[in-house]
């Protein structure tokens, strides 16, 4: 146990010293190395998005599509691919990404326009989209940084048991620019499609875009 | 003895953390004049009551609750809305700004091939506030200002009909502002939007007709700030 603790001791004592030089170097700071990176993703954006209902056929008249232009004002948005969420990646001195985006939204109503007609209760709106990715540094204010990852995005309704959940696949390659140190902003094209969905009709979605953000990196 | 090596680990590396930010903190505070781009009510908790002036009774009246964490898709109140703001601070305190935030959607739906159902939403407000730092990496901001807010809804069957609700407010919203590293700043505080003007629209073949409206809300809210 005495070991351990000076290991522990040891461990700590390291990353003390080493925390303060790193703070100290202000000017050093670039894209690369590791960071924590918390952003406000899909802050802005604009999106095509098609659906197609399976039981309906393949009549094209019966497949809604449209476009979504927002700049976080997403309570106009017809697709749920606009919806901005917070983001946290850690991402690993080579440059892997690991993180996960979150979005919340409740609301209740004495009368509601959110509700279908008939149900009562709030409704809850809930993204949940975990990623990998890879920062590439092109200079140490420039970087790419393509991501894959799954989005779960679930909506319910407090008097009605069942909650419709979709899950979609997400590919956006995003450039990031350092605006001043540990201050990014990012912008790419955004792909999502459906790969599974509970509905009960067999819908997907798909949506393609170009999206922007805003990042904090620690 | 082992919950005696998790506190020492814990207390050293929170000492270690604390004295690494607050050398990084000495070359950046956040007196001084700076301009400030901020996403604006990113996480809101906010108890919400509309008023149908010209509809007599208890149906001239709604309320509600939302909560939200930037996804206000189901958000019934336009004070939900997170927007992008900008401020300028002078040296002395005084800050001037604005906010805006705007979303459009237009749908192709199939079974109306001639008319497009949209959806609209904007925000826009104006406000002056005072920033006062009382270290260097905490500041009290409180802030009023005038907002304006809007949300059209056109149908999706014949006829075609345009509900538009606009709604103007007063808003005070003093905020803690704490820096969380240099430049990046996390703002949390109340929220008040005292409403005292707006209307509710339907135009459609008929004609048009409109009602007087008005929307306040009251809760907390939190953001994100860049200081430049």
């Amino acid at each position: 146990m005495a070991q351990r603790l000076k290991v522990s001791l040891l461990v700590v004592a390291s990353l003390g010293a080493a925390l303060p030089a790193r703070a100290e170097q202000p000017r050093a700071w670039t894209l690369a190395g590791r960071h924590v990176v918390v952003s406000v993703e899909r802050a802005a954006s604009a999106l095509f998005w098609s659906r197609r209902r399976q039981s309906l056929g393949s009549d094209s008249r019966l497949k809604p599509k449209g476009f979504d232009i927002s700049l976080l004002s997403q309570r106009s948005a017809a697709s749920r691919s606009s919806l901005p969420r917070f983001a946290a990646d850690f991402v690993s001195p080579d440059g892997v990404s690991v993180g996960a985006a979150i979005g919340l939204g409740y609301t209740k109503a004495d009368a509601s326009a959110t509700l279908p007609a008939g149900a009562k209760g709030g409704v809850t709106e809930l993204v949940l989209a975990p990623r990998v990715g890879f920062v590439a540094p092109l200079s140490p204010r420039l970087a790419l940084w393509p991501r894959v990852g799954v989005s779960r995005t679930s909506y319910s309704i407090s008097s009605v048991e069942s909650a419709i959940v979709n899950w979609d696949v997400t590919l956006d390659p995003q450039l990031a620019v350092v605006i001043v140190p540990r201050v990014v902003f990012t912008t790419g094209a955004l792909f999502e499609t459906s790969v599974s969905n509970d509905s009960g009709d067999g819908s997907s979605q798909l949506a393609y875009g170009v999206t922007a953000g805003l990042t904090a990196m620690f | 003895m082992r919950r005696l090596v998790v506190v020492s680990w814990v207390a050293i590396g929170l000492c270690c953390a604390a004295q690494a930010h607050a050398e990084a903190a000495q070359s950046w505070t956040l007196a001084g004049a700076h301009v400030v781009v901020a996403a604006e009510r990113a996480a809101t908790v906010l108890l919400w009551r509309e008023h149908y002036l010209d509809i007599p009774g208890a149906q001239g009246r709604n309320k509600g609750v939302d909560v939200s964490m930037l996804t206000a898709g189901v958000a019934e109140s336009s004070s939900s809305m997170p927007r992008l703001a900008a401020d300028y601070v002078f040296r002395f305190g005084l800050s001037l700004g604005g906010n805006a935030g705007v979303g459009y959607s237009k749908d192709g739906h199939p079974t109306k091939p001639k008319g497009l159902p949209h959806k609209s939403a904007w925000v826009f407000g104006a406000r002056a506030g005072y920033l006062l730092p009382l270290s260097p990496r905490i500041a009290v901001w409180p802030r009023l200002g005038v907002g304006c807010a809007s949300h059209s809804v056109s149908g999706d069957e014949e006829p075609l009909i345009v509900s538009t609700e606009t709604a103007w407010d007063l808003t005070i919203d003093p905020q803690l502002a704490l820096v969380i590293a240099p430049r990046i700043v996390f703002t949390t505080g109340a929220l008040l939007d005292i409403g005292f003007a707006g209307k509710q629209s339907l135009d459609g073949d008929f004609g048009s007709f409109a009602i007087r409206y008005r929307s306040s809300a009251y809760g907390a809210s939190a953001g994100l700030a860049v200081v430049f």
